[in-house]
């Protein structure tokens, strides 16, 4: 472990006001270079030497990359702050799941530091943001100096910290396609103690008439090497009437689904058991929203 | 060795300009250069909220920051919190009465956090309250009177 006190990797602070800028230096200076935004994982991975760059790139003072628009599809720029999205979510009840997932990170002052685009980013199996985007099916557009691509969030993550982008592309916006009539969401999470990433985390996205589930999609987070979607379960529960035999066949589904490790966090039996009842849980809150739209 | 640049901050409503190089820490500039010791370090990873300070009003760890990420910035550390004349702050006040402070050692990163909550909902339930502070931990306390006292500052 390094030191927590000071930086002790020397490098050069960049912060390019504009993206053609920003992917000349990203081309410049290759390897050597690391983005920064909130800085709220890159400082601390500074701090414990897992990385070492000469360039730290900022990318919050880029205006394009810090702008929220909605046109049906809801625009959010990488650089955007956690709260920013939190605020508006707050204000429009169909990203519920978000919001509850902003609310659910371990403290205020990282939900004002962090971006959405560095929770993204991280690729950590545990990020919150990254499970509720999944199911509201965000996608994320990336550029780079060859050009940009737009790339569905589920193909983004490759596995524990590995993302798809190459070197020298950025995330530059997360898509957020318009939601269904009568869909309600919700992502709730189990850690150690407030202020715990997560040890289980789960979203859900769920369609209904009132009675049956039309259709849904479910993310599991932390119980695999990416945050990932429940594809068995999501067919199971599509066009069934949800009483509770449906559920705890659901809940037995998903724990055959999930592949969850045990760590310092928790233990491989511990995350399969509890998966079952987060999932009724999180799924009975995101119903519950759906009854209650008029 | 690093080329160091000249930030413009204004900190407790003074402007200044500190020399500082790339990689120097909000924190360290704020304690080491400006003398304002207010501001702890603690873990230095993000986990007590010890070395929080409030950032174009938003509360944020400046162990996690660089300072030259933050040029520009209207800055209010504990230091800041009193009025010019040495009177306290209610909510320094209500610490006092409450014997919210212990050691003392996170009651800086506890009161710019009540600031902020008082700030955006002037009568927070006490739910609420420790919603806020959960990023802010406190060996000593045991958090009660942190949180009665806040509690007594509402309207
Ligand atoms: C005390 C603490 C508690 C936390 N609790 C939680 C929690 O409860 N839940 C949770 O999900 N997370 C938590 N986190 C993780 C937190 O770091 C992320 O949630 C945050 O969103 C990261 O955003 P950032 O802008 O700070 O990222 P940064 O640290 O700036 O960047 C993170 C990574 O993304 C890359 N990156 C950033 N922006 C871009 C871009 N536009 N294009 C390409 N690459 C980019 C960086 O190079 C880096 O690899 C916590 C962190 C701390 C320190
Ligand atoms: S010293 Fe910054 S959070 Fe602990
Ligand atoms: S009073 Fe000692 S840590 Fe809070």
């Amino acid at each position: 472990m390094g030191n927590t006190r000071i930086l002790t990797r020397e490098f050069e602070y960049v912060a390019p006001e504009t993206m053609p800028e920003l992917l000349a230096l990203l081309d410049r200076h290759g390897p050597a270079a690391t983005i920064i935004a909130g800085g709220t994982d890159v400082v601390p991975q500074l701090k414990y030497e897992t990385i070492s760059p000469d360039y730290l790139i900022d990318v919050t003072k880029i205006a394009e990359l810090c702008t929220v628009r909605r046109d049906g599809t809801l625009h959010i720029g990488a650089a955007v702050k956690l709260r920013d999205v939190k605020a508006y979510c707050r204000d429009h009840e169909i990203y519920a799941c978000l919001d509850d997932a902003l609310g659910s990170i371990g403290q205020v002052q990282v939900v004002n530091m962090g971006t959405l685009g560095g929770n993204l980013c991280t690729a950590s199996p545990a990020a919150d943001a990254a499970l509720a985007l999944l199911v509201l099916e965000a996608q994320v557009r990336l550029i780079g100096s060859s050009g940009e691509r737009i790339v569905a969030l589920d193909a983004f993550f490759r596995g524990p910290k590995l993302t798809c982008m190459e070197p020298g592309e950025v995330l530059a916006e997360i898509q957020v396609p318009a939601v269904a009539d009568h869909t309600g969401s919700a992502f709730r999470k189990i850690g150690r103690v407030a202020g715990d990433i997560s040890k289980i985390s789960c979203a859900v996205a769920v369609q209904s008439d009132g009675e049956r589930c039309l259709s849904c999609r479910i993310g599991m987070g932390a119980v695999g090497p990416t945050p990932m979607r429940m594809p068995g379960v999501e067919q199971l529960l599509s066009g069934r009437a949800i009483d509770t035999d449906v559920m705890d066949e659901a809940a037995d589904r998903l724990a055959a689904d999930i592949s969850p490790l045990t760590d310092a966090r928790s233990t491989e039996f511990y995350r399969r058991r509890v998966s079952r009842v987060l999932f009724k849980d999180t799924f009975d809150q995101a119903w519950k929203r759906v009854q209650r739209q008029p | 060795m690093m080329t160091k640049r000249r930030v413009t901050l204004t900190v407790n409503g003074e402007h200044v300009e500190p020399l500082v190089e790339a990689n120097a820490l909000l924190v360290n500039v704020l304690r080491e250069e400006l003398q304002l010791t207010g501001t702890k370090y603690c873990c230095g990873t993000g986990q007590c909220g010890g070395c929080t300070v409030l950032v174009n009003g938003e509360p944020i760890l400046s162990c996690l920051t660089l300072a030259a990420a933050v040029d520009g910035a209207d800055i209010v550390t504990i230091e800041g919190v009193a009025e010019p004349d040495g009177s306290l702050d209610p909510i320094q006040e209500a610490f006092l009465d409450h014997g919210a402070v212990q050691c003392g050692f996170c009651t800086p990163g506890m009161i710019l956090m009540a600031k902020d909550l008082l700030a955006h909902d002037p009568s927070p339930s006490e739910e609420q309250i420790r919603e806020h502070l959960r990023g802010n931990l406190c060996r000593c306390t045991g958090y009660h009177r942190i949180v009665k006292a806040i509690g007594s500052c509402g309207q």
